[in-house]
């Protein structure tokens, strides 16, 4: 057989996988197509509770007080600067799960979780898992960390 | 072994029909269960994808819905034996493009799962490296095997 017949083949397989992935997502698609998964790959409906906020929001909550923040980077990270107040619950760590003791808070209460920012997923896996304890009130800052520290808003640094 | 051939030992073995039946059949295996596991959850295999930073969103999600059934029907076509070195073709670039962006997230210093098998994803790091590899040899075996009577494979 030659290469040419393979690459014709190679083509027909992927042909076929992108018809077969598009009709088996097409809810998925449409629903990227409209702007759901803008902030992060989370289907709302399986994650009630969690939803992405803005820089502003995130300030706005900062400012208010009442909103517990809660840093998914490594703990050196956490260590060299982090969002004044916030908990470190580095997404390394909960590999066994979270433990219960890690929020000591009612389900109600307001967290905000935050990780490095551009395409860091560990926010949206430790929301899940915080999700899956019960509370019903998260908000992700998807901008994290970076965006967080350009926009030069208050820092605390533990060193 | 057919006469002309040279009767080199190790490529005897490998070369046996029912080496090669066995190659395909890990390595189909391997990727048809790696895809149904992601087919599963393509937003987690979305998430696993951007962990490794390097593509944008648009591309990630186009990768999470194409790739794992990429990897069900080279898998499929490749133990039923249509496709058969087309199959092992497409397998082997995409364990080197694995074995590249793990080599990547490894240089970056990016702690991250490889998003191999869905929630059941291992550690992006030399041992994966190395699991890879061993499977691209396997692959590389069956698409180098001439299809000649004697060394076709069982199917």
């Amino acid at each position: 057989m030659n290469l040419k017949n393979i690459f014709r083949e190679i083509i027909v397989i992927l042909l076929l996988s992108s018809i077969l992935g598009a009709a088996v997502n097409f809810s998925l698609v449409r629903r990227f197509v409209r702007g759901e998964f803008r902030h992060g790959f989370l289907a709302q409906k399986d994650f009630p509770g969690i939803r992405f906020i803005t820089l502003a929001e995130t300030e706005d909550l900062f400012g208010r007080g009442g909103a517990v923040f809660v840093d998914s980077r490594t703990r050196d990270e956490f260590v060299a600067g982090h969002i004044p107040g916030a908990l470190n619950i580095p997404l390394e760590e909960t590999k066994d799960g979270l433990a219960g003791e890690a929020l000591p808070y009612p389900p109600d209460q307001t967290l905000v979780v935050y990780c490095e920012g551009g395409d860091c997923q560990t926010s949206i896996a430790l929301a899940k898992l915080i999700h899956e304890q019960g509370f019903r009130d998260l908000r992700i800052f998807a901008g994290g960390w970076t965006e967080w520290s350009a926009a030069g808003l208050p820092v605390e640094s533990s060193r | 072994m057919e006469r002309g051939r040279p009767s080199c030992g190790i490529i005897t073995v490998i070369r046996n029909k029912w080496v090669l039946f066995g190659c395909r059949l890990v390595v189909a295996g391997l990727f048809i269960w790696a895809g149904v596991l992601k087919i599963i959850d393509p937003l987690g295999f979305a998430r696993s994808i951007q962990n490794y930073r390097l593509f944008p969103r648009e591309l990630a999600f186009i990768i999470a819905i194409i790739l794992p059934w990429v990897e069900v029907l080279s898998g499929a076509f490749l133990i039923i034996g249509i496709f058969r070195r087309s199959s092992a073709l497409l397998i082997s670039l995409m364990l080197i493009g694995f074995i590249g962006l793990v080599a990547i997230a490894m240089l970056r210093g990016i702690d991250t799962d490889c998003g191999c098998f869905g929630s059941l994803s291992r550690k992006a790091d030399l041992k994966l490296i190395l699991m890879d590899g061993v499977m691209l040899f396997l692959t590389l075996n069956v698409f180098f095997a001439r299809p000649h009577p004697r060394l076709r494979g069982p199917s």
